[in-house]
């Protein structure tokens, strides 16, 4: 297991997507199966053989010049873009209540995504070994784009309150304690992506500055 | 020349002053809005009940757009060759652990909102005791803001 080898990788990431399959979904045909037991121990097994695998596999050219935090601004970017197409694919069930049991449900995904989050940037870091993963224009950039994702946040915040304040009291029949947490929610995530997005496009900009 | 420099020195030790009184500002304006939203929103009857006077309202509309004015013109002021890299740093720990809280008490508020076994207490309440909770959320953010701001220049002094 000391090379990379493109049919572990594989392997282990069917195992580990089959593990996800097995512990974050309904039971579907297999809820009476021994097999469906087994998920928690293909999601671990998988996830480390593909970790494994994917910091042994030699580095690219793009990949070489691409900054460590550049990358994580990419994943954090899709993440949180998958995030926000759930919510506004599931904004009407969202608007209609959160059951406790929809709450875990959401939750288990959010944990999800933060553990795959975590993990993918663990792995692409350690493959840089010893060498610098940050300097002085990521820490830059990274205080900059928490500025706008935090004034995105509080301009989301404040639209809240002024769609609040200054409707018409029956135009907002629709405003029942659902559609408030869903409000929020949303907010958070766009303070999210409005930091994520910015983060990228300085990268990108500083780039082709460069 | 040594006479120009001393004065440029002088010059931005004192606006350097002038930022950290701006934080300790921010501070004493806050503490008491916060206070009073928390005591109109859970301590007084009027705000229990779910009701929200019109001075309430028109007062807390006023203070939000106030602050927001007062706020954007502070950091606009603070975009000058005088921002270094030590107030930079303060700063950018204000804003983290301001954005940190706001985040936190957004996620709690949705979660406990969201739940059937609250969903009562929320009906209850007016929209403006919603618009001015999340006011109180708003404007505990940015007392953090200027708490860690305080404490940073403080400490950097010590």
């Amino acid at each position: 297991m000391s090379h990379y080898s493109p049919l572990r990788f594989g392997a282990g990431l069917v195992a580990a997507l089959l593990g996800v399959w097995f512990v974050f979904w309904p039971p579907g045909p297999l809820d009476e199966s021994p097999l469906y037991a087994v998920g928690p121990l293909l999601l671990a097994l998988g996830s480390v053989v593909t970790a494994k695998q994917l910091s042994l596999r030699p580095i690219a050219d793009l990949e070489q010049r691409v900054a460590p935090a550049e990358v994580d601004a990419w994943i954090s970017l899709a993440c949180i873009g998958v995030a926000i197409a759930w919510v506004l694919l599931n904004a009407s069930t969202l608007m209609e209540g959160w059951s406790l049991q929809a709450a875990g449900h959401v939750g288990s995904r959010l944990v999800m995504v933060l553990v795959f989050l975590i993990v993918v940037s663990s792995v692409m870091r350690s493959r840089r070994g010893n060498a610098v993963t940050e300097d002085e224009r990521d820490r830059l950039i990274e205080r900059r784009a928490l500025e706008w994702g935090h004034g995105a946040l509080v301009a989301g915040v404040i639209g809240i309150m002024v769609m609040l304040g200054f409707s018409l009291e029956d135009k907002l029949q629709w405003i029942t304690p659902p559609a408030v947490a869903t409000l929020l929610a949303f907010a958070l995530l766009w303070g999210w992506l409005v930091g994520a997005v910015a983060k990228v496009g300085m990268y990108l900009w500083d780039r082709r500055g460069a | 020349m040594d006479e120009i420099r001393e004065r440029q020195q002088r010059w931005v030790m004192s606006t350097l002053v002038w930022k950290e009184r701006t934080a300790w500002l921010a501070l004493l304006l806050l503490v008491p809005t916060v206070a009073y939203l928390v005591w109109w929103l859970f301590l007084d009857s009027a705000g229990q009940e779910g009701m929200a006077t019109e001075t309430v309202r028109r007062m807390g509309g006023r203070v939000s757009v106030l602050f927001v004015v007062a706020y954007l013109w502070i950091k606009c002021r603070n975009k000058g060759l005088l921002v270094d890299e030590r107030d930079q740093q303060i700063t950018a720990y204000a804003v983290r652990a301001g954005y940190m809280w706001l985040a936190l008490s957004l996620v709690v508020t949705a979660s406990v909102v969201g739940l059937e076994p609250w969903q009562e207490y929320l009906r209850s309440r007016s929209l403006a005791w919603i618009e001015a909770f999340l006011m109180l959320c708003l404007l505990s953010s940015l007392t953090i803001v200027s708490v860690v701001r305080v404490v940073g220049y403080w400490r950097d002094r010590q």
